[in-house]
């Protein structure tokens, strides 16, 4: 630890100037209520980049105990330390650990390893082309044995971007194997943007992506404008368990309005239905109000969110520098 | 009285006529190209109209608008699009001096960063702007009009390359007398159709133009793009046949 922050220390200190120089800081309070207690949550975020290949970041925050993230790219390494999502792939998706993560860069590839309480991962990336990129890993998990292939194809458009992602996943499991797959995309050009998935997760999967175990389902998001300074999106969404025989309906609705170039105004509303005899629905709701300045590099935000069983109010101050 | 003819005759050969021939399109592009050249900043607002005919010959027009910001020293381009609603909010930057393309995505809050391969600087020049073809390609013809008080030239440019040939008739470019500001670029496709409507609705120059404030983009996760754009980013296109 003390080396890292010694290494922190220097990188600091050799502030000369690199093309892509960036970073952004965010201070961010909160109060979490939900029906047996209420508590007030903090956050301080620090990203430093000098370059694509060099950049630091420390993310301090206090959710019932205190919680820290440190994070160090460099041409050769780049490690993450503390609580963190590594977002390995899509079947971790909302994976939560406190642990390591360590790549190591050799010519293009990356070999990586990720150590946390119940998992290691041992993973290996490399781009074929310009635009395309596989990833492969094994990892443990609460003693499953996972196999991941992720094929990513980026194709980048004249004032756009777009990708598609295969993914297959294969968990060995007392001398068997069980398959999930996936199939990703996603268009973006100015203020359009639609994304999608499609895809399988074995009911011998993990519950850590949005297609529950037993599942077959995908998601449709589309958002569109409406006029130059309201912007509204869109998405659907159905997922189908073949082992019990129920669907699950997901529904969502957002827009964001550009009042003035001083206040913007963020909301979203959400439905997920479970088809049963008796239908069991979640909903979320959350409104934010941004008051930018200088340009847009530094906004002020407050932020209201309500789900099924809790309620947030927030407030966060973030500046890109 | 032979005398006095004779008299005239010079006056006229060395005096009038060297007036009239001063101003013919190719120094009126010069005039523009040299005080343009030495320009330090520049903010403009463009709108660019372009045309396609339905089979009746019913006409359907696409606006594009933008704010354009532009210094010499360092070079700093900075386009922002304001309509079509598709692309409002959206930005790009082109950053000469640290060789760098940044463009950011209203629609998923990205700052999708490239690296300008191109070499050379951009040339601040307006020598027949948005017309493919250099100015030899075209046969100039200069007309003087005014409109709304304001005396203007108009350059009617026909090509005379095969390959211009096959893609427009003609172009109408209008520059204002007093100042030589670019004001309007009207291009013609083959059957004589009203191709492209280019327009400055607004061109101020040397406003001291911060360079932070050109750098400085809304806030986004940056995302860095291994392969440089290999197209322009911008909107500007030749008319097809």
């Amino acid at each position: 630890m003390r080396r890292f922050i010694l290494i922190l220390s220097i990188i600091f200190l050799l502030n000369t100037t690199f093309a892509s120089e960036w970073g952004i800081f965010e201070l961010k309070t909160e109060v979490y209520s939900e029906k047996d207690k209420t508590s007030q949550r903090y956050s301080f975020l620090l990203e430093r980049w000098w370059d694509e290949s060099l950049g630091i970041s420390i993310n301090l925050y206090y959710e019932d105990y205190f919680k820290y993230r440190l994070g160090l790219q460099t041409s050769y390494l780049r490690s993450i330390y503390g609580y963190f999502e590594p977002n390995l792939n899509y079947y971790t998706k909302y994976l939560d650990l406190k642990g390591l993560f360590l790549g190591v860069y050799i010519l293009n590839d990356e070999v990586y390893f990720l150590k946390g309480d119940d998992i290691l991962s041992l993973g290996w990336q490399r781009p074929f082309t310009p635009h395309n990129l596989a990833n492969f890993s094994i990892t443990s998990y609460k003693d499953n044995y996972i196999l991941d292939i992720n094929l990513l194809q980026q194709y980048p458009l004249p004032l756009g971007n777009s990708y598609a992602i295969e993914e297959i996943s294969l968990i060995m499991k007392e001398s068997k194997i069980y398959i999930s797959g996936i199939l990703r995309g996603e268009l973006s050009i100015g203020n359009f943007s639609l994304k999608g998935y499609i895809g399988t997760n074995h009911s011998q999967g993990f519950n850590l992506c949005d297609i529950n175990p037993g599942e077959l389902g995908g998601e449709i998001y589309l958002r569109t404008p409406l006029t130059p300074r309201l912007m509204n999106a869109f998405n659907i969404g159905y997922f189908h368990d073949f082992d019990n025989g129920l669907g699950r309906l997901k529904l969502g609705y957002s827009f964001e309005w550009l009042l003035s170039s001083y206040l913007n105004i963020e909301s979203s509303i959400s439905l997920e239905y479970l088809f049963k005899e008796i239908g069991e629905y979640k909903s979320s709701q959350s409104i934010q109000l941004n008051f930018p300045t200088m340009d847009g590099s530094l906004v002020g935000s407050i932020y209201w969110k309500m789900d099924n069983s809790a309620q947030t109010i927030g407030l966060k101050l973030s500046y890109q520098f | 009285m032979k005398k006095i003819f004779y008299n005239i005759l010079i006056f006229i050969i060395f005096i009038i006529i060297p007036i009239f021939s001063q101003v013919t399109p190719e120094s009126i592009l010069k005039d523009m190209n040299q005080k343009w050249s030495n320009i330090k900043d520049f903010q403009m607002r463009l709108s660019i109209i372009s045309y396609s005919y339905s089979s009746k010959g019913d006409a359907i027009s696409q606006k594009i608008t933008m704010d354009m910001f532009y210094i010499s020293q360092p070079q700093i381009i900075r386009i922002e699009f304001i309509e079509p609603a598709l692309f409002s909010g959206q930005i790009i930057l082109l950053d000469y001096e640290k060789k760098i393309m940044r463009m950011y995505m209203p629609s998923t809050k990205q700052i999708i960063e490239s690296d300008l391969t191109q070499t050379e600087t951009y040339t601040m020049g307006v020598n027949i702007p948005f017309v493919s073809g250099k100015e030899e390609d075209f046969t100039l013809e200069l007309t003087e009009m005014t409109e709304k008080n304001e005396k203007i030239y108009k350059l009617t440019g026909k090509p005379n390359t095969p390959e211009l040939k096959t893609t427009l008739s003609y172009f109408e470019f209008f520059i204002s007398k007093n100042d030589l500001k670019p004001l309007r670029v009207k291009i013609y496709d083959l059957e004589k159709r009203l191709y492209m409507d280019i327009i400055w609705v607004e061109l101020k120059t040397n406003q001291n133009l911060s360079i932070n404030k050109l750098r400085t983009l809304p806030q986004g996760k940056i995302i860095k793009q291994k392969t440089p754009q290999t197209t322009t980013p911008l909107p500007f296109f030749a008319p097809g046949k």
